[in-house]
């Protein structure tokens, strides 16, 4: 029998953990109230009390609870990434998803118990980069970062020798995810240090006659017509004058979504399904959880006659980034 | 005890038309802005209770928050760790949408980055304040069972949430707003 994929749903705070959970999610993952995770920005995520009540509520659900601690430590700062891995063995979180190897080897030597995803920041695209982590750190689960042809993560998925994790829903990344260092041109800061493309207080919006402006650090990103959808103000996503016109010359604001491919992924092996969105709302985290579960129940009951239906591609495509949908790298045949 | 572990199936509801917004909307352009205000500032502390120390960042900050539909432009301004009524002066973040969308946030039936995303919602001025204040109303923990272990004791409070709960009271309720509001 093939096994279904766990979803895997993001939350920023209890209410979001809670729709998560109430709404079908496997796992949810969460990340500490500081710049140990991906996604540092003021007022999100969880403290001590939240984090302990959030993995309480989930665990009585039978649901688990992942941490994030993806982000790379600096010498000067080493005891805070390190107190986060102590504080998830001590709350009893169900893994701890980490890029950096120092971190990775501390986790794996101080809690052997303590089960190791790796992160997508760890930006691993093959399987003998996951047999090196497997061997070093003892990591059970990968997230592989959304740069691989169908092709490549079939491949991959055959001889890897932990569990494989995909994102399947929510906005994109470039093609350097989890090395990527752009955002540091403009702001000095980068999601793999500091947990944040752009960092809040480097971003202004602007209503002006032309349109809605954004700027990061001064530096005009994007301008939307009236009407026009606006997108997160990361510098990847701008549009900028590339041969005489306005252009997203490096990403287009749009959202992955493997409803599509679903019975594909699920027949290859797929351990995990991962939304991406940590920063988005509980509202959201509802909606997305609830098609995706019904999607995956759906195909589990019988992949061969599995079809997307238009309620839950609505509802996904309201929710996303520029509210449109892509299949991203994952299709791109001559890769 | 835990209360959601265990999932009921929703009450079907009778798909019925709309509800009428314009009492709510005659309402909120009958009553002056300074009394809306302090209207709005006390439900939020009240709702924040034990959980003020999130407003903490952002103490001594002015908001204002117009309904564009409406003709309403509240000011407020986070003071002793508390939500107040603020002057007219300058603010650091201005919000602004129609009624129905600004409710919509608040009472947190729509994503805000959706909202903002497809242009029903603006937010200007300094953006490390405007994401406080939404990750503090995405943040709060409006628990059935904490608060009815509040109202009705530690021995029938999770019993009553319990049923609640069960009777699913709250899609219920959100399914009226929803109707008020008007589905987007």
């Amino acid at each position: 029998m093939t096994r279904i994929p766990e979803l895997v749903c993001p939350a920023g705070a209890l209410p979001a953990l809670k729709a998560a959970v109430d709404n079908g999610a496997d796992a949810v993952y969460i990340g500490f109230r500081d710049d140990t995770n991906a996604r540092n920005f003021p007022g999100l995520n969880f403290g001590p009390d939240d984090a302990r009540k959030g993995v309480e509520y989930a665990h009585r659900a039978g649901k688990k609870v992942l941490l994030a601690v993806n982000t790379y430590p600096q010498p000067h700062n080493w005891p805070i990434w390190t107190a986060a891995v102590d504080r998830a063995a001590a709350l009893g979180l169900d893994a701890v998803i980490m890029a950096d190897p120092g971190l990775l080897r501390y986790a794996a030597s101080r809690h052997p118990d303590l089960r190791l995803h790796l992160s997508v920041q760890a930006s691993a695209t093959n399987h003998r980069a996951l047999e090196f982590y497997h061997q070093r750190f003892g990591i059970r689960r990968a997230v592989l970062p959304r740069v691989l042809s169908l092709q490549q993560l079939w491949h991959t998925i055959a001889h890897s020798p932990v569990e494989i994790e995909v994102f399947g829903y929510g906005s994109l990344c470039v093609m350097v995810e989890g090395r990527c260092a752009l955002s540091s041109y403009i702001t000095g800061r980068s999601p793999n240090g500091s947990g944040v493309c752009s960092p809040a207080e480097a971003v202004r919006w602007e209503e002006t006659p032309q349109g809605r402006q954004s700027r990061l650090n001064g530096v005009l990103i994007d301008r939307y017509g009236p009407g026009e959808a606006a997108g997160y103000p990361t510098l990847c996503k701008g549009r900028y004058h590339t041969e005489g016109r306005p252009y997203y010359a490096i990403e287009e604001p749009t959202s992955l979504n493997v409803l599509d491919i679903l019975p594909e992924l699920v027949q290859h092996g797929v351990a995990a399904i991962k939304v991406e969105g940590r920063q988005r709302s509980p509202a959201y985290v509802a909606s997305v959880t609830r098609a995706l579960r019904t999607a995956l129940d759906t195909c589990a009951a019988d992949p061969r006659r599995y079809q997307v239906r238009e309620e839950w591609a609505a509802a996904l495509d309201r929710l996303s980034e520029g509210q449109c949908h892509t299949l991203g790298a994952y299709h791109r045949p001559w890769q | 005890m835990n209360t959601h572990a265990t999932s009921y199936p929703p009450i079907r509801l009778p798909a019925l038309p709309s509800l009428p917004r314009w009492p709510l909307f005659l309402a909120v352009r009958s009553i002056p802005e300074p009394l809306l205000a302090d209207a709005a500032a006390r439900i939020m502390n009240r709702l924040l209770g034990e959980r003020s120390a999130d407003l903490a960042p952002l103490e001594g900050r002015r908001l204002s928050i117009e309904g564009t539909d409406v003709g309403k432009r509240l000011h407020f301004l986070v003071a002793g760790g508390k939500l107040r009524r603020g002057s007219t002066a300058m603010t650091d973040l201005r919000i602004r949408g129609t009624l129905a969308d600004l409710l919509r946030l608040g009472l947190r039936l729509e994503d805000p980055d959706t909202l903002f995303f497809s242009r029903r919602l603006s937010l200007e001025g300094d953006t490390v304040t405007g994401l406080s204040v939404k990750n503090l109303l995405d943040g709060l923990d409006l628990d059935w069972a904490e608060a009815c272990q509040r109202l009705f004791g530690p021995l029938a409070g999770p019993a009553v949430a319990q049923g609640l709960h069960r009777t699913g009271v709250a899609a219920l309720l959100r399914d009226r707003l929803e109707r008020i509001l008007g589905r987007s």
